[in-house]
């Protein structure tokens, strides 16, 4: 217990003896998981994006008005016997009815005009293999009773070119923001080393042991992470909901995010977690490196 | 209690041997002037005791335990048995004489109820208690060794090691520290003092060593 005590004591004395320092880092440690966050989150979303793209019946075939019941029944009972497809469901135009209200339920404006007649019956089909999707598709090219067919491979495969990119370049920032909380952990441990240097030199002289005089130097560096990550997860958990309204307009089918809730404790969690534990190493690795000891 | 085995130390890029074949025993209780000119290697001896610096060849030994080759973990157990007072005394200025005190203390460990009890009883044995709460800087240099001392004693060292503890004071604090010192070894505590006040040495009883380029040319 005196020991902790101890270590707060002398963090506590660092952080005041350098302040403005202090807040600078603090500043800048904020920003940098800020983007760190910003990239973590960006990654997610487009996989759930990606994985709900390709759980999709990857070709929707809507059906001229005219067209009856039993004829998509038909074509659907055609289409069940074909190898290459895995199922076919038929969306009639009061189950589209139905799934366009779930997905606009908080948008009465969108509802007002739309009725079940309005909207196409459809048939979706996934295929047993994504290289199978053409060859389904082009089966309706000509066909008398289809409207449309949708074909998503496409939009998939672009998704997918983006998502790397993203992912690259999201790499490599990451690789650089880690560079800058290197240099700039290192160049607060090395400042308070030297700030504190007759202190240590005395606590050597007088038998301190090496952790005696290393453990409030890393805890400079957690005690850092702390607050940033926490200034960080508050800035991100309050934009996130801004954001989520905004995407919802063009994706509200996928969850994009996880509820309010739980998205506070992950966020920050996560930040707190992978921050002092990066911190606590560089700072680990800084005391080595100067404290003689 | 303490033994040099032909110690020698020298730096290979400037080719200076500072010391050669150099051999001593110091006994428990013993107290021992170090003397020689500025440079003969004082300091770097008292050093060695400590494990700031290692001999270049040789052995040195404390009790059972060669200093030499004592694992670094070892090493602040090694420095809460033998204490050191320097030239400068090297306090926190920013700390007051009980805190400077009690910073030693909780580097070993005291508890906060011990330190209250211990410093004023360390105070007390160099005739400071009436200062606990002065700053160093509103010491006189003779205090200032004074609080030194007793910082070095928080340890309940079995050697003290003063490396020119009189080198800033006038005359009559000279005599007041070399008089504690001398009524710490009476107490108990082996004490090795560097000087090159040879005048102080010769009206103070004790044995001399004199280091001069390198050697021990006299013990006495």
């Amino acid at each position: 217990m005196n020991q902790i005590i101890r270590v707060i004591k002398y963090t506590f004395q660092h952080i005041t003896r350098n302040v403005w320092q202090s807040f600078l880092i603090i500043m800048i440690l904020t920003v940098l998981m800020l983007m760190g966050q910003l990239f973590a989150i960006v990654s997610i979303a487009s996989d759930r994006i990606l994985t709900y793209l390709e759980n999709q019946p990857q070709v929707t075939v809507f059906f001229k008005d005219e067209t009856t019941s039993d004829q998509i029944e038909q074509i659907k009972r055609e289409l069940e016997k074909d190898s290459l497809i895995e199922s076919v469901s038929y969306i009639t135009k009061e189950q589209a009815y139905e799934i366009y209200k779930a997905q606009h339920k908080n948008e009465p404006e969108l509802l007002e005009f739309v009725t079940p007649d309005i909207l196409p019956a459809s048939l979706d089909i996934s295929a047993r293999q994504v290289e199978y999707l053409s060859n389904i598709a082009k089966q309706f090219q000509n066909n008398e009773f289809v409207e449309r067919v949708i074909f998503q491979q496409d939009l998939v495969d672009e998704l997918t070119s983006w998502t790397d990119a993203v992912r690259f370049g999201g790499g490599v920032l990451l690789g650089v923001l880690l560079l800058i909380s290197i240099g700039i952990i290192l160049i607060v441990v090395t400042n308070n080393i030297n700030t504190f240097s007759r202190e240590i030199e005395i606590m050597r002289l007088v038998g301190a042991g090496s952790w005696y005089i290393r453990w409030p130097f890393i805890f400079d560096g957690v005690l850092f992470a702390l607050f940033s990550a926490t200034y960080a997860s508050a800035i991100m958990v309050w934009v996130l909901p801004y954001v989520q309204s905004f995407t919802d307009h063009f994706i509200a089918t996928v969850e994009l995010f996880p509820p309010h809730e739980n998205l506070i404790h992950l966020v920050w969690g996560y930040t707190t977690g992978i921050g002092v534990l990066f911190t606590a190493v560089v700072s680990y690795l800084a005391t080595r490196q100067h404290l003689k000891v | 209690m303490i033994k040099f085995d032909s110690v020698s130390k020298w730096y290979k890029r400037s080719g200076v041997t500072a010391f050669e074949e150099v051999s001593l025993q110091i006994n428990q209780g013993d107290f021992v002037f170090l003397i020689g000119p500025s440079g003969a290697g004082k300091t770097t001896l008292l050093k060695f005791l400590i494990r700031e610096d290692i001999p270049s060849e040789g052995d040195i030994w404390f009790k059972d335990d060669n200093i030499v080759r004592l694992p670094r973990r070892k090493i602040p157990h090694l420095r809460r048995q033998i204490g050191m007072v320097f030239q400068d005394f090297k306090l926190l200025r920013q700390q007051t004489v009980f805190e400077n005190i009690a910073f030693a203390l909780e580097v070993v460990g005291k508890k906060p109820s011990e330190v209250k009890e211990i410093v004023p009883y360390l105070l007390d044995r160099v005739g400071l208690l009436h200062r606990e709460r002065a700053f160093p800087q509103e010491l006189s240099t003779g205090e200032q060794q004074r609080v030194a001392i007793a910082r070095a004693l928080a340890t309940e060292p079995e050697v003290l090691l003063a490396d020119e503890p009189t080198g800033n004071l006038d005359s009559q604090n000279t005599k007041q520290i070399v008089d504690l010192l001398k009524q710490i070894n009476e107490w108990g505590t082996t004490v090795i003092m560097a000087t090159h006040d040879e005048a102080l040495v010769k009206r103070t009883k004790g044995r001399v060593v004199v280091i001069k380029d390198g050697r021990l040319t006299e013990q006495r």
